[in-house]
């Protein structure tokens, strides 16, 4: 693997996967709640018409920013010893995966970010799992194959040792 | 060890056929109700089902084994379908012997293999039910092979607990040595069911009766039986427990295997100056459940130097702590006000909902009852507030961090408070977060995942400076590549 030292920032095309799970999800929560009040609203007092509206806002304006400082903030990088990645919207995460843990690695994908090419990597240890997100599917396939083969050689090199 | 199949005991058969017999039972009572008329057809159904179940049963007692061949144990299973599973001896981290109240009627003991992975953690790779002195000799052989130490059941039993307790620390544990929310909430309930059975009706005293008897009494009585005849030595490198009353457990792990040490205090505990010790190690959760494993009962603190100095010297570090600092204050009290806020919305408006529009239902609920539910919540209000106000006040001097050579150290909680020690060599991710108010001040929390007996666990520290905290995952990478780090140590 070739040693990086700059940390990479994500596709631009993230936002937009981003936006379109976060309208679906919109979509659900203006059908719950349309759904909700149509059905028991005359029974209900007019200030839960408020609190719907005013949450399906909150979630609206969230929706609309989020993926903004979600690309403004989000940076990996793959050394030959770890895998870092810096990530988050309220609240930022800075995770670090030794490559030595890696147990698994796979890519992918769903079927916004299948539409726009991206993938997300998974990364597998014995403690849990990191992700880099909204990868291009090619450079999720070259991260993916990169690790892999570091895992393989630590493995082999244990072996010869053994 | 050549190569020697086994099956399970046949008595494995009878213990399945009380299980199927069981539910018909439970089934026919809830179906049938007396008086009514029994269909004949439904009743030559039952028998047919009930005998394809034992003929199934029967079919998998023969065709399920177990082989222990000169490198590996071999599982087969042919049944629905055909499973081969291998386990290297290698890869084994403990094989326990655990004896139920089935196989104590039966003469047989279950013999759990349990392999160092975080997948199933839970779940023992084979588990097989044998004669007891059959169970007893394939376990020490085992022991033998994957200690290298020799093993004798009898000489066992001559080994003394390095800790002494009695029927009465079982007890204490119970009540007290687990969570003292769990504790406090079966106060609650018991105080709730003689308010109920005073001043409401019968319906809500059994609900609250209810609540006592599964959320208080059952979980307590459940830990009394699980850790009584508690007794832990250790025999060279090898860690050894034996607990339980009804059903008692054994297990033996490497202490290499441990990955992080915790001296817990819950509140009640630390009134009484007593602790307990926690280890988290993988492969070795015999008992089914999340269960970290138990290397002794509440001690009294200053117990806990022995104990250490006996069962866990490998984790006796000086390493230096401190405190949170100055500046964590203020995201420590921001982040308790929108928790408050958020309680204050919740309870507050059901208060104010119970006081302002809530009317009596005519043999449900009455105008008093009413208002007596309105001052609780009101209560409860104000208390919770309290409580997180306090929370804050006191998280200051509760939390605090220390990095050591190979280990380091985090105290946390502030009810019930612990203190783990964990390896840098054992970390699997280490995460920092923060919220935007820390972040001001350069403060971050840690999220340290490592392995344990219920798979993956995480350790959470308080408000640190994030270059200080970050320095946990520098000195594991360090570790790695000075070459400090050994993974045959550490290998799953």
């Amino acid at each position: 693997m070739t040693e990086n030292t700059e940390y990479k920032r994500l596709n631009p095309k993230c936002r937009i996967a981003m936006y379109i799970g976060y309208a679906v999800m919109l979509a659900i929560l203006a059908i719950g709640e349309f759904a909700t009040l149509a059905l028991f609203g005359k029974d209900l007092p007019s200030w839960t018409w408020i609190i719907c509206v005013a949450i399906f806002a909150a979630c609206l304006v969230y929706a609309v920013i989020a993926p903004i400082i979600f690309y403004r903030r989000y940076r990996y990088i793959i050394t030959s010893d770890k895998v870092d990645v810096r990530r988050g919207i309220i609240i930022v995460r800075h995770t670090v995966v030794p490559i030595e843990r890696i147990h698994q690695v796979e890519v992918v994908s769903g079927p916004i970010n299948n539409m726009l090419g991206l993938a997300d990597v998974n990364i597998t240890t014995a403690g849990g799992i990191a992700t880099i997100e909204y990868l291009e599917k090619d450079v999720a396939d070259t991260v993916a194959e990169e690790l892999n083969k570091v895992v393989e050689k630590i493995l082999k090199d244990r072996k010869k040792n053994d | 060890m050549t190569d020697r199949t086994y099956k399970n005991h046949p008595t494995v058969m009878i213990q399945n056929t009380i299980l199927v017999v069981f539910i018909f039972a439970m089934m026919s009572l809830s179906l049938m109700k007396p008086g009514t008329h029994v269909d004949m057809m439904l009743i030559y159904g039952a028998i047919a089902v009930f005998i394809i179940l034992e003929l199934f049963i029967v079919y998998a007692w023969k065709k399920t084994t177990i082989t222990f061949e000169p490198d590996q144990i071999v599982v087969d299973s042919n049944v629905i379908y055909k499973r081969r599973k291998t386990i290297p001896y290698s890869k084994i981290a403990s094989a326990n012997v655990v004896r139920t109240v089935f196989n104590r009627i039966l003469g047989t003991t279950t013999l759990q293999i349990n392999i160092n992975s975080a997948t199933n953690a839970a779940r023992p790779e084979a588990s097989f039910v044998f004669k007891a002195d059959l169970a007893e000799k394939l376990r020490g052989e085992l022991m033998s092979r994957l200690f290298e130490q020799t093993y004798d059941p009898k000489k066992e039993k001559e080994y003394e607990s390095v800790l002494k307790f009695n029927g009465w620390d079982s007890v204490l544990y119970g009540m007290i040595g687990k969570s003292s929310f769990s504790f406090l909430s079966s106060v609650f309930w018991g105080a709730y069911s003689v308010i109920s059975l005073l001043f409401f009706n019968t319906g809500s005293f059994i609900f609250a009766l209810m609540m006592l008897i599964f959320s208080g009494i059952m979980p307590i009585i459940s830990l009394i039986l699980r850790y009584c005849n508690f007794r832990v030595y250790r025999v060279d490198n090898t860690m050894r427990i034996e607990h339980g009353l009804i059903q008692t457990y054994r297990t033996s792990f490497e202490i290499t295997r441990i990955n992080a040490v915790r001296v817990r205090r819950p509140l009640f505990a630390r009134l009484m100056h007593k602790c307990c010790i926690e280890t988290e190690v993988v492969g070795i959760n015999a008992m089914g459940d999340d269960v970290t494993p138990l290397i002794s009962l509440l001690i009294n603190e200053d117990q806990l130097e022995y104990a250490m100095q006996e069962l866990l010297p490998e984790f006796i570090r000086d390493i230096p702590v401190h405190k949170q600092p100055a500046k964590a204050k203020l995201p420590t009290y921001m982040r308790t006000t929108y928790v408050a806020v958020a309680w204050l919305a919740l309870l507050g408006s059901l208060t104010a909902w119970l006081f302002l529009f809530m009317e009596p239902i005519e043999g449900s609920i009455t105008a008093s009852q009413i208002e007596i539910f309105g001052y609780l919540t009101a209560v409860i209000t104000v208390l919770g507030i309290v409580f997180l106000y306090w929370g804050a006040f006191t998280a200051m001097n509760r939390y605090e961090f220390g990095m050591g050579g190979d280990m380091f150290t985090i105290v946390n909680g502030i009810v019930d408070r612990s203190t783990t020690t964990v390896q840098y060599d054992r970390v699997q991710i280490s995460s920092l977060y923060a919220t935007p108010m820390p972040r001001r001040f350069g403060l971050a929390r840690a999220n340290i995942s490592m392995l344990s007996s219920a798979g993956a666990r995480t350790v959470k520290s308080g408000f640190f400076e994030k270059e200080e905290l970050e320095k946990i995952s520098a000195t594991m990478l360090s570790r790695l590549a000075d070459g400090e780090y050994d993974y045959r140590m550490t290998e799953i």
